[in-house]
């Protein structure tokens, strides 16, 4: 019998719920695998253009952790025998995680430990995970959750053929960001040869010649050298990724207070997002799109974005199967193992990918809603109040408004709006996102509303 | 002409938060007896809320009771009788609209207790820049809101006054439906009574819902753990259960301790056992279910008190052999021990200590397909 | 055809364009020797005719139009300006200019901004190791986290020190040629029967709202009912439709009705300025519809003027209380009300006006 468990402090438990969160915004469902000295929890999204992993570390993040692994799941799966494999969704696993972090109001209940445990049992065919939260006062809530058995896609990526490195604190990203259009859907990243690092938000819409007014704003950024920790990349070489994926990770970073290592080699190759803090590795491996040659053509110019994307921008590589799990790229790296999946389509940085594989995959995913329903409005909060101006969504003051889960975050959710939970939401429930909207801006406090928990798609 | 009613209130969000406990249904029935305003609302005859503005809540309050010429349409329905003779006036009103026609005062959502205390609590800034005035909750204090009823038949008229502007709203009242009848709670056969922090019942609501299940099941046993359980079930991903048990566990951070608690070792002495956040735990089940009381309700009706749960002091939960399910809410106005606002601080007008109001719920349960000898009347048509 | 100009009061120029973006995606911005104008004309709703003098928005001595009629025409789409405008709030300077990027014009904001850092990134404080961290520095834990991580750069500095971020927003417009906007023109209007200042258009925007909110939930609860099914339903659908009404002797009075309610605001004590009399003779004033109204007691219906109004259209033309105006309404009964907003600041109120023009809806 394959038996898991840990225990969490109140601490761990918040930096799990923001891994969640974040991991929540590359897709629906989480990857979960338990090693003897590891628990790591990844995404694959569903362009397979980003890859995102948080290893927690046995020792470091948890109070206490045990895993033992059955034989008969080893023989079952034909699997890497020391490792347990399960899926779940992402958003069953934050409804339980939301909001037990900072119940300040309650500070007699408030969660003292949460203990988690899994057992896999061949002989049942309902797997369970169930998840207790020690709280005051004798207060005891526990959870039983679903999953199911899977196999798990890594990417692969390998650190040391990376070329171009720059490390960075979090914060100074965050202030990059924050100037880009919410609806912007690429990032374009070089360095000008004079010092400077430059991050271009645009977007490759096709743009009819009466549709130019409803370009989004092209944005670039400029900072200095001096501002990175570590800065070694080739001048003039543009690399470009999701700026979604982008703004998501250094959300995340920032929750960290943790310092970013980007790591690449040029366009059409991955790069990998990477930083470790309190037990945490974490890891963001996205696909990139560019030119060949960088120097032709500067890419802040629209006529550039143009030719992209008529281009059939760059898809990752897609590897057939490599059910090889003695890759050696892949073994040489200790984190990253090889996927052990039979569909296993990696996201690849090994020696075949300097074909660009012109897979539509790497277009501008439609799968994702782009969220330009003013988080805009959100991202720059001026001193005054100024947003009590704007209009209110009346649909949004019907609603009625419950106290749940008013001690969630709120801190959190005013720095970090884009990438609060109500994000997460908006990708599944359009109509809502308004609501969802008006609610920042009204600065009211992040209840959960009747009608979020009924229009969860998932939930319904 | 007099009035038959008239009522002026100097502190608009009293009456705003105990009206907001039971806004789950846009319109509610509205009794004025010389004791205060009964506000009562129900949805499908499974869950009926009532919510009594005592006229303590208010700086002044006239009633004439009309003469018995119109005792014929204004019969006391609650009672379940018109012909009783009760001439108290009784009518229909949309209670979104009396709820938002309050807030014209400015009373931002007051989603958490602490923050609906302290605006009945803090005065410092008088009246200075309009910006302000929607947001500062001190300026509350200083206006006015008359309720007024002329005669049967009129609309019942709000008036709210403050420094240059003032709002008149009219109501028009509706005659009430004829077979109103409450959920019959039988309190010579209460099988279950837990007194406890409303934050607590509200908190452990709050916990089953983000689950979103479509069940709450109610678990309490005087003998064996769990002592006092809710659980939610039906939830597409994930069964949820909040226990409440005996805190063996010293708890030096914590400051103080309820008052229920005594040391685990006092504690483990006694007979009857009781869970650590419960001021009272009376558990007695008929002896037919053995010594467990369980009960299931539908969750969407349950949640339907989640405002009054969140804005109450203390909540009495009691159910009786039939499983019909009360919840009684006590709402204290002025007194802001737990949320640490001074106290001293009082609107002028209001009454000195603190004025206590109560709302109840009742609940009608979900049939139990173990327990067939619950009464299976009139339960079906909810499922 | 050249533009380029500094940047002054920011924030002013975020919020007007801000108020303005609620009432119309695309604004026609006109920009002239010595003031810019802004109007918007939606297909349906209030239009906003505004004229700002130069120094209002712009440091008038960087300012540079050169065109061969003096002046330039621009279709903006005035949200992305708005959030372009956002970026520059609180930065050191910011230019914006006319561009072209291919054959797209644009307007670009050149945006500087500085922002002190504590310094001592992770590789000043390694490459000093024997010296005592800066305590109370965020970025000390940075390092510590980051113990293998090699730094090999020459770039870092340590010690406090300025950043400076060049942020550049690149806005996508059209220009107009003057042949195109030569047919639109400002709405002329009759003299206003009644002439007041609004009170606090935050108390008035709040009050609105709550109208609007029971117009729509009395809709509602009677829809609940089932009585009315059908006139109900038709007015759901709708926004809800405010009274607005005012008299020359200081009252303004909000109001509106439903199944289930009658409910209305009424100020008092407000102020009907005067007009601007100069050129008219003591005869012509008297004729004046507004003296006329004056002329009738305080209590007298007639001296009402009313419209009928949007309250959604309206809760966005409040919007423009984030500049805190004075704002003047014009009433003329049943038929519009005009808004003289007046903006503070340093420069000339007169010059620096917005007219928003507001159609009443027949009852």
């Amino acid at each position: 019998m394959t038996k898991l468990s840990f225990t969490l402090s109140p601490a761990a438990l918040v930096r799990l719920h923001n891994a969640l969160t974040c991991l929540s915004k590359f897709n629906e469902s989480v990857s979960i695998e338990a090693e003897y000295d590891l628990l790591r929890l990844s995404v694959l999204n569903s362009t397979k253009t980003a890859y995102t992993a948080f290893i927690f570390d046995a020792d470091k993040f948890f109070d206490k952790y045990s895993f033992t692994i059955g034989r008969e799941y080893a023989a079952e799966r034909n699997a890497r025998s020391d490792r347990f494999c399960c899926q779940m969704y992402l958003k069953a696993l934050l409804s339980i995680f939301k909001g037990k972090t900072s119940e300040k109001k309650d500070k007699d209940t408030a969660v003292e430990r949460c203990e988690v445990e899994l057992h896999e049992d061949a002989q049942q065919t309902e797997c369970r995970l169930s998840i207790r939260m020690i709280c005051g006062l004798g207060v005891i809530k526990s959870y039983k959750l679903t999953y199911e058995p899977a196999t798990v896609q890594h990417a692969v990526f390998d650190r040391t053929r990376t070329i171009n490195q720059w490390a960075i604190e979090a914060k100074f990203l965050r202030g990059i960001v924050d100037h880009f259009s919410p609806s912007a859907e690429q990032l374009d990243i070089y360095s000008d040869g004079n010092g400077k690092a430059i991050f271009t938000s645009f977007t490759t819409k096709v743009t009819d010649g009466k549709e130019i007014l409803k370009q989004p704003i092209h944005t670039s950024v400029a900072i200095d050298r001096k501002d990175f920790e570590d800065f070694l990349v080739e001048d003039h070489l543009h690399v470009a990724i999701n700026v979604k994926d982008f703004k998501a990770a250094v959300a995340h970073a920032e929750t960290l207070n943790a310092s970013v290592t980007a790591r690449y080699s040029r366009p059409c190759r991955p790069l990998q997002l990477a930083y470790e803090s309190d037990g945490i590795n974490s890891e963001f491996t996205l696909m990139t799109r560019g030119e060949a040659d960088p120097d032709d053509i500067p890419p802040s110019s629209r006529r550039v974005i143009r030719e992209l994307s008529a281009r059939q921008t760059p898809a990752p590589l897609v590897q057939p199967s490599s059910s090889n799990n003695n890759d050696t790229t892949a073994a040489s790296n200790r984190d990253m193992p090889p996927p052990s999946s039979r569909r296993a389509r990696p996201l690849t940085g090994t020696a075949s990918a300097s074909v660009c594989n012109p897979e539509p995959s790497m277009e501008a995913e439609p799968s994702r809603p782009s969220a330009s329903i003013d988080f805009d409005n959100s991202l720059f909060v001026p001193a005054d109040d100024d947003r009590q101006w704007d209009e209110t969504n009346e649909e949004e003051t019907t609603e009625d408004v419950l106290g749940w889960d008013a001690s969630m975050d709120q801190e959190t959710l005013h720095r970090y709006p884009e990438d609060s939970e109500s994000r997460m939401f908006n990708r599944d429930m359009e109509p809502e996102s308004e609501t969802v909207t008006a609610e920042d801006e009204m600065g009211i406090p992040p209840t959960q509303r009747i009608s979020q928990l009924h229009g969860l798609g998932l939930f319904d | 002409m007099d009035p038959i009613f008239s009522a002026v209130s100097s502190n608009v969000h009293q009456l705003y938060t105990l009206l907001q406990c039971i806004g789950f249904s846009p319109r509610a029935t509205v009794q004025i007896t010389p004791d205060g305003i009964r506000v009562s609302v129900e949805e499908g005859r499974v869950v009926q809320a009532l919510a009594f503005l005592d006229k303590a809540l208010f700086t002044s309050y006239t009633f004439r009771a009309p003469h018995g010429t119109i005792a014929d349409n204004t019969g006391h329905s609650s009672e379940g009788n018109d012909n009783d003779g009760d001439a108290y006036p009784h009518f229909v009103i949309s209670l979104s609209a009396l709820l938002e026609t309050l807030k014209i005062f400015g009373i931002n959502d007051p989603s958490s207790t602490a923050q609906s205390r302290s605006t009945t609590s803090s005065m410092q800034q008088p009246t200075s820049s309009a910006s302000n005035a929607f947001t500062a909750p001190s300026l509350l204090l200083d206006r006015s809101c008359t309720l007024q009823y002329l005669q049967p038949g009129s609309p019942l008229s709000i008036t709210l006054s403050e420094t240059g502007v003032k709002t008149t709203c009219e109501l028009t009242t509706y005659e009430p439906e004829e077979d109103e009848a409450d959920i019959p709670l039988q309190r010579d056969a209460i099988v279950m009574k837990i007194i406890m922090r409303s934050a607590w019942l509200h908190n452990a609501i709050s916990e089953l819902a983000s689950t979103n299940p479509t069940i709450l099941k109610i678990s309490a046993s005087a003998k064996r753990e769990p002592f006092f359980a809710l659980s939610g079930s039906g939830g597409p991903f994930s069964e949820s259960t909040v226990e409440f048990s005996i805190d063996e566990q010293q708890q030096p951070q914590n400051g103080h301790v309820p008052p229920t608690t005594q040391t685990g070792h006092s504690r483990s002495k006694r007979t009857k056992m009781a869970p650590t956040v419960t001021e009272t735990f009376l558990v007695n089940p008929p002896s037919s279910v053995g010594n467990r009381i369980k009960q299931d309700y539908r969750f969407a009706l349950i949640r339907k008190a989640a405002r009054a749960m969140a804005v109450a002091n203390k909540v009495s939960i009691r159910g009786d052999r039939q499983g019909v399910l009360s919840l009684q809410f006590m709402i204290e106005f002025g007194d802001d021990a737990s949320s640490g606002m001074s106290a001293g601080a009082r609107a002028p007008g209001a009454a000195l200590g603190s004025t206590v109001s109560f709302v109840d719920f009742r609940f009608v349960p979900l049939l139990d397909d173990d327990e067939v000898e619950n009464d299976q009347a009139d339960e079906e048509e909810e499922d | 055809m050249r533009f380029r100009t500094q940047l002054a009061n920011t924030v002013t120029f975020a919020k007007l364009t801000a108020s303005l973006s609620s009432l119309g995606k695309i604004c026609w911005m006109r920009l002239e020797a010595d003031a810019i104008r802004f109007t918007i004309i939606p297909d349906q709703g209030t239009q906003v005719w505004a004229q700002l003098p130069v120094d209002s928005i712009f440091e008038e001595s960087t300012y540079n139009l050169v065109s061969n009629s003096g002046v330039i025409n621009l279709e903006v789409p005035i949200g992305a300006l708005n959030r372009a405008l956002r970026s520059a709030i609180g930065a050191s300077s910011a230019h914006i200019r006319l561009t072209k990027k291919g054959n797209i014009p644009l307007l670009a904001l050149t945006i500087i901004s500085s922002s002190w850092t504590q310094g001592n990134n992770a590789l000043g404080i390694v490459g000093n190791e024997n010296e005592p961290a800066p305590t109370g520095d965020d970025t000390t834990t940075v390092t510590a986290d980051h113990d293998g991580n090699n730094p090999r750069g020459p770039e870092g500095g340590a010690g406090p020190r300025e950043r400076e971020t060049v942020i550049t927003q690149e806005v996508p417009v059209k220009v107009l040629h003057e042949s195109v906007v030569r047919g639109l023109h400002e709405p002329r209007c009759r003299d206003p029967d009644v002439h007041i200042i609004l009170p606090s258009l935050i108390q008035l925007k709040n009050i609105s709202e709550r109208f609007n909110k029971l117009a729509t939930d009395a809709n509602t609860s009677a829809k609940l009912k089932a009585s009315s099914s059908i006139t109900v339903s038709t007015m759901s659908l709708v926004s809800p439709k405010l009274e607005l009404s005012a008299n020359m002797h200081g009252s303004l009075k909000l109001a509106i009705a439903t199944d289930a309610l009658r409910i209305s605001s009424v100020w008092s004590g407000l102020v009907n300025p005067p007009l601007d009399t100069e050129r008219l003779s003591q005869t012509e004033i008297e004729q004046l519809p507004s003296e006329r109204m004056r002329a009738l007691a305080s209590d007298d219906e007639a001296g009402w003027a009313k419209v009928r109004i949007d309250g959604k259209d309206w809760g966005r033309v409040l919007s423009i209380g984030r500049l805190s105006p004075k704002v003047v309404a014009c009433f003329i009964n049943e038929t519009a009300l005009i808004l003289y907003v007046y903006l503070p600041g340093s420069w000339n109120g007169e010059e620096s006006c917005l007219t928003y023009y507001i159609n009443s809806y027949s009852s």
